[in-house]
């Protein structure tokens, strides 16, 4: 109903712009207002407040940390396009703000601030770049940047993580070593210690989630909060940047195949807390959602968010780290050529040559 | 376009540089990835290789006439499999040291493509003369593949080169990994590519 | 059909002309091999007991070999332990027949000669003479007990378990107080520059010096090896003056009761060598605790 009613608004909004004599041409037949790089920067102001509120849980070097990951991202695709004498002004259209926000939002907030430079060049002259630039990398960038230094530095990139603040002292970790003061996510314990353990740090169960929710918990700068992620991600399903099937999928299916497989016996599993760690809700509205990465088409983007979530769950329980979204979205990447495929949209037409 | 007999030199320089087994004919792929994680795993499979595509190429050359063309594949495996044996056994008994290098590598080799690939397009169609030196170019080429690829992997990985220590840290551990191969031997396959480009440019101006 | 048969008789002739290829070298080269193996695990073992070039292995020095099988006597199961014992300045063997309880149930002479003992085959052949049907057995594993002037000085332990592709053979040492004097890895396939890593001392020399107490809670973690600590373990790379006694003693201490250090990125080879060598150990300590006994009881004077 609401992807009818979305192509119906933008075809009449689209119209006005419509020339009065009839003409052929390629499609898209109708131009909207909306560009790339307007729905790039959109997302990438969707993307701000976590950031500012991290800030005040983790301390003011996340700042400087996504700072360093967003410059090294545009630089890379500036000097890589520059020396593949591509058009350098592809950096204006926010794709690799975007690149380097999300990668700064998924590695531990006390990591080295060299680190996201290499994650970057990584993210987007690999995995972008030498595809063919925006619009023909099949991976999502940030989260191969995250992979590379997670397979590069296995230490840093699962155990820099920090406590939060809750005294506003923002430039208490700025100078110290990362190791003084170094924590566990609670994921991390939950997967080694069980549930008893993640209640008795952090509090009974309602206390963990309204934390977890508002945000004061140990993790990357995107695990924060739960709200404000989900605001920005709703304001993108309101503009109709991204439509609500993917992360409700990613969602629903982390959280049932949590309830079924989670617990010490079948249907005992904790959906709730499994949702609000880690990064299940980044990864529901921001990176799932990804044009390039993921499919088109209704069908399709419920079958590629409900095995993120399926993988997600997998990888939690039974694999050899704590989390799993950035390894499960990435398996889900390459399938979305055929996802598309499979779940073609109907043609309203019964022949195409007629309606030409 | 008419087909020049290549001299023996050319036949082994190519097997080393234009028609090298990994960044240009692009076979084996699997070893390079897997096993290229240091310059020394490169010498040893290297080696392990050149032995084995050597004696076979000279054997396959030998029966050429004699082989019938239905079983082809099935005799070049059987040779090849003969030949691994026979040098497994062999370093084991009368060169111990070398065979606890290489024993592993040994028996890697019973299923490379390079290998059948050379018998099937070379050895089973020219005089042994010039399958040996076919062999031989097409077993050091691999051997210098590897070695370059050890070499890149050994250095970033584990900041090491034939197991000295020269950076004194590891700066990029990814690279030890298995999925760091098929990276080195991509980057590696298009820096060959382009100095061929290069040189060939310069020659035609 | 004409052509069936052609091809067939041509695969036939190159599989022949392939075996027999291959059958030449290997009796050609049999004994060399099985000569070279023996001296590996030989010199590993003498290695492994803590000697070398600095510290000659005393000439009366033994490697007894404890034979262990699986006897079955119809329903009932026994352990046969052949067993080297002292008759007169003769070494003989005996076959020890212990039920699963660890009591004693008979001994029997077995006819064979030291150096014949070593062959699984000729073993075979002398067991059959004093365990006829209805008795059959099947060999189990073997341990080699080291003695020298009398005294045990330890025991090897060949052990066999499964790695990340195919089993890892080792050989795992231990003194008479089953602390862990070492261990050497003979075989395995694992990764070259991942698995492999398990030949390295920084990783085999970990498990030296662990109590028999530790070894059982023995476990991998997840953490890099500490830079001083991995240069400890090196021996053969030690430089003069690298390390002083005390030193040296300050990180036997500080690391005495760690657990061991995972390889990087190869998790897997590092539990499988661990846990396969804290059964290998635990195991043995059980049945050479029973075995003790039973000589003890019945009063047989075995050689070790």
């Amino acid at each position: 109903m609401t992807g009818t009613q979305a192509e119906a608004t933008t075809v009449e909004e689209a119209g006005k712009a419509l020339p009065p004599k009839l003409f052929v041409s390629i499609s898209p037949h109708f131009k909207a207002t909306e560009t790339v790089s307007k729905i790039m920067w959109t997302v990438v102001a969707c993307l701000i407040p976590p950031l500012v509120l991290s800030v005040f849980v983790f301390g003011f070097q996340t700042l400087i940390i996504a700072l360093v990951s967003v410059v090294s991202c545009v630089a890379t695709e500036a000097i890589s396009n520059r020396c593949l004498k591509r058009p350098v002004g592809t950096i204006k259209d926010g794709s690799a703000v975007i690149t380097g926000l999300l990668l700064a939002y998924i590695i531990p907030p006390g990591v080295p601030y060299w680190m996201p430079i290499l994650g970057g060049v990584m993210a987007i002259y690999v995995t972008k770049v030498l595809m063919g630039g925006i619009g023909y990398n099949m991976f999502n960038p940030a989260l191969i940047g995250r992979a590379f230094l997670v397979a590069t530095y296995p230490v840093a990139m699962t155990s820099a993580w920090l406590p939060p603040i809750r005294d506003a002292a923002v430039f208490k970790y700025m100078g110290a070593g990362v190791d003084a003061v170094s924590t566990a996510t609670p994921l991390y314990i939950l997967k080694h210690y069980g549930i008893a353990e993640v209640i008795e740090r952090f509090g009974s169960l309602s206390v963990i989630y309204r934390d977890f929710f508002f945000g004061w918990r140990p993790g990357c700068i995107a695990e924060t909060s739960a709200l404000v992620l989900i605001i920005g991600g709703l304001y993108l399903i309101y503009k109709k940047y991204i439509t609500w099937h993917t992360p409700v999928s990613v969602i629903a299916s982390v959280a049932f195949f949590t309830w079924i497989f989670g617990g010490e016996k079948f249907f005992t599993g904790n959906p709730l807390l499994a949702v609000l760690s880690g990064g299940v809700i980044i990864g529901a509205f921001f990176m799932a959602t990804d044009y390039v990465t993921s499919p088109t088409q209704v069908t399709g983007k419920l079958i590629f968010g409900a095995g993120i979530g399926a993988l997600t769950v997998l990888i939690r329980l039974k694999g050899g780290y704590p989390e799993g979204v950035c390894y499960a979205i990435l398996l889900m990447n390459p399938l979305t050529p055929a996802l598309d495929r499979w779940f073609k949209p109907k043609r309203f037409a019964p022949q195409p040559e007629e309606g030409a | 376009m008419a087909i020049k007999e290549k001299t023996n030199t050319q036949l082994f320089v190519d097997g080393i540089l234009k028609e090298n087994p990994i960044f240009k004919l692009a076979l084996s792929m699997c070893p390079a990835v897997g096993i290229s994680t240091s310059v020394m795993n490169g010498i040893l499979l290297g080696t392990a290789v050149l032995f084995v595509q050597v004696c076979s190429s000279c054997t396959i050359s030998l029966v050429r006439n004699y082989i019938h063309p239905k079983i082809r594949i099935p005799t070049y495996t059987l040779t090849i499999a003969t030949w691994v044996t026979v040098i497994d056994l062999v370093l084991a008994a009368y060169v111990p040291v070398a065979y606890k290098a290489m024993g592993l590598f040994v028996r890697l080799i019973v299923a490379f493509a390079i290998i059948t690939m050379r018998l099937e397009m070379f050895a089973s169609k020219e005089p042994v003369g010039k399958s040996f030196w076919d062999g031989l170019g097409m077993g050091l080429g691999f051997m210098f593949a590897m070695m370059v690829l050890g070499f890149v992997r050994e250095l970033l990985g584990s900041g090491m080169i034939l197991g000295y220590d020269v950076l004194g840290f590891k700066p990029l551990l990814f690279f030890v990994l298995p999925c760091a191969g098929f990276f080195v031997v991509g980057i590696m396959m298009g820096f060959f590519n382009w100095i061929e480009v290069a040189y060939n440019r310069r020659k035609e101006v | 059909m004409k052509e069936i048969i052609k091809i067939t008789f041509a695969l036939t002739i190159s599989c022949v002309i392939a075996a027999a290829a291959m059958g030449l070298t290997y009796t050609a080269t049999a004994k060399a091999k099985k000569h070279n193996h023996h001296m590996n695990v030989q010199n590993a073992m003498i290695g492994l007991l803590g000697f070398g070039e600095d510290n000659p292995a005393p000439s009366d020095l033994k490697f007894l070999n404890v034979y262990r099988y699986i006897v079955e006597d119809g329903e009932k199961k026994f352990l046969g332990y052949m067993v080297p014992v002292e008759k007169g300045s003769e070494e003989a063997y005996e076959m020890v027949l212990i039920d699963l309880e660890g009591n004693f149930v008979e001994k029997l002479e077995v006819p064979i000669s030291a150096e014949k003992a070593e062959e699984a085959h000729d073993r075979a052949t002398a067991l059959q003479k004093v365990l006829a049907p209805p008795k059959i057995f099947t060999y189990a594993d073997a341990s080699v007990i080291a003695t020298a002037g009398g005294k045990r000085l330890g025991y090897v332990l060949p052990g066999q378990f499964p790695g990340f592709r195919t089993f890892i053979h080792a050989l795992v040492a231990m003194d008479p107080k089953f602390e862990l004097l070492g261990l050497e890895i003979m075989e395995h396939e694992e990764d070259a520059g991942l698995g492999k890593e398990i030949e390295q001392e920084y990783f085999r020399n970990q498990f030296k010096g662990k109590t028999y107490e530790k070894l059982k809670t023995l476990q991998v973690i997840k953490k890099p090896l500490p830079m001083e600590y991995k240069k400890y373990l090196e021996k053969s790379k030690w430089e003069d003056g690298m390390f002083t006694e005390e030193h040296i003693a300050e990180i036997r201490k500080q690391y005495k009761d760690a657990d061991i250090y995972a390889i990087t990125a190869s998790t897997i080879s590092s539990k499988a060598v661990t846990d396969g060598v804290k059964n290998v150990a635990k195991k043995f300590a059980y049945r050479i605790g029973k075995l003790d006994s039973v000589l003890k009881k019945e009063k047989i004077h075995a050689a070790f």
